[in-house]
């Protein structure tokens, strides 16, 4: 039995009972912590808006067992504006999807924390940026050991020249003589960007001017590197594509 | 060992599958179903499978009716051109005791929710389209829940519905009647603010 106090993120949240809820929230603390709010379903709930996705909150936990009880928190950033723009609300909700399946429960891991909330003061700032998201996909994948070898052949370690492949099988980039499974061509314009995105500043990375090749090709690169980590295509990744392909 | 006859664990266990109702709940349930008359276990067991049987969709609002359409949709004095969408067929119920609606209603049997997997396919969306390019409506007033999924909901049938040329609102957000300003949260506040009435 404890009382946690700790900063958090809110990730999703499911009915429970008349007027509860089961929050699941990632903290600074303790990682990804499953919780029940009692009575925030209500209009009068002074923490209704407490527990709303992608909420920036200082939470008191107390914890019995593997599910917690939300005592009582302070909101230190609602991020409201992510919920009213239908791009952002689904990027976010990508980003917390993305953590959410490849973090367990109580692996406490601050560097994804900050990340996380980075990324989503950013989308704040300007908008659910792709450079952002891409980043923040590149940056999750090495905070949890998968980052992908960008720097030569990842088979034969001679250095790529013209022509380079993606292997999310070997792990990274292969160069035309080696063979690796489910290879994707890749400039080498999307290569650097995507080294770059790995290293520098989140904000500087903002400048940065992204044609549509390369675009297109880091998000083949990271859906299919993350398709073959996490081995199922994520829920909200398909809302995300039909809001981009959809103009009324 | 067994402690309950076989009935007793088979009803348990149906009740235990209801939304709320534990295994605890679903023991005290049974005792009392037990402890009634066999008219009234009778009519509770009839009660639930004339409900599922004589219950469908209302071909027009897609609420749950026994006629259809349904008595909201047929009623003459309704204004026509004014049409609330909600999520479920519980917040009908909620707005007809304002007495402030006197349009008509469109039930959305859901609400989008990405990481869900819940999209737009999923809700009765389609059908909603299909009655704007029918019928003649002047605004469409937007009632979904004032949570992540229901702004999500509200945001995208305003995409889908702007385009048309009709006007599409939506609820405001506010404080409670008779709560206390000094304990309501910050976002609840700022939207209580920016949705202002002049006096």
């Amino acid at each position: 039995m404890s009382l946690v106090r700790t900063e958090a993120l809110i990730m999703k949240g499911m009915d429970l009972g008349e007027a509860d809820r089961i929050v699941t929230a990632f903290t600074r603390k303790k990682g990804k912590v499953r919780m029940v709010a009692g009575g925030v379903r209500r209009t009068r709930s002074s923490m209704a808006a407490l527990v709303q996705p992608f909420t920036y909150s200082s939470l008191v936990i107390y914890s019995t067992s593997s599910l917690g009880r939300l005592r009582h928190g302070e909101i230190i950033e609602s991020f409201a504006g992510l919920r009213e723009d239908l791009v952002s609300m689904a990027s976010a909700s990508y980003l917390m999807e993305l953590v959410d399946f490849l973090l367990g429960e109580e692996d406490s891991q601050e560097g994804v924390f900050t990340l996380l909330l980075n990324t989503l003061q950013l989308f704040k700032e300007v908008g659910p940026r792709v450079l952002a998201i891409r980043t923040f996909e590149l940056r999750l994948m090495a905070i949890l050991g998968y980052s992908p070898h960008l720097d030569s052949c990842v088979v034969c370690g001679a250095d790529y020249e013209n022509k380079a492949f993606f292997s999310s099988n070997q792990g990274g980039i292969i160069c035309s003589n080696c063979s690796g499974g489910g290879k994707i061509p890749v400039s080498l314009g999307s290569v650097r960007l995507m080294n770059e995105l790995l290293t520098k500043p989140l904000r500087k990375l903002l400048n940065i001017r992204l044609d549509g090749l390369m675009e297109e090709e880091m998000e083949r690169i990271m859906t299919d590197y993350i398709l073959y980590h996490t081995e199922r295509e994520l829920k909200s990744l398909s809302f995300l594509r039909s809001l981009k392909s959809f103009n009324p | 060992m067994r402690y309950f006859a076989r009935p007793l664990s088979r009803l348990m266990s149906q009740l235990a599958k209801l939304p709320g109702i534990g295994p605890k709940t679903a023991q005290r349930l049974t005792f009392y179903i037990m402890g009634g008359s066999l008219e009234s276990a009778r009519e509770l067991a009839n009660a639930i499978i004339e409900a599922r049987e004589k219950i469908r969709y209302c071909s027009v609002c897609c609420n749950y009716t026994e006629e259809d359409p349904c008595p909201i949709c047929q009623a003459p004095e309704r204004d026509r051109s004014l049409l609330c969408v909600v999520e479920n067929p519980r917040d009908i119920l909620a707005m007809e005791k304002t007495g402030e609606f006197k349009g008509i209603y469109h039930v959305l049997h859901g609400s989008i929710s990405p990481i869900d997997g819940i999209g737009p396919d999923n809700l009765r969306i389609k059908e909603l389209l299909e009655r704007l390019k029918k019928d003649n409506f002047q605004e469409i007033i937007v009632a979904t829940d004032p949570n992540v999924e229901g702004e999500a909901t509200a945001l995208y049938l305003a995409r889908i519905i702007k385009p048309l040329g009709i006007r599409i609102s939506r609820i405001a957000h506010g404080l409670p009647v008779g709560g206390d300003l000094e304990y309501a949260d910050e976002v609840t506040l700022g939207k209580a603010l920016q949705g202002r009435k002049e006096l």
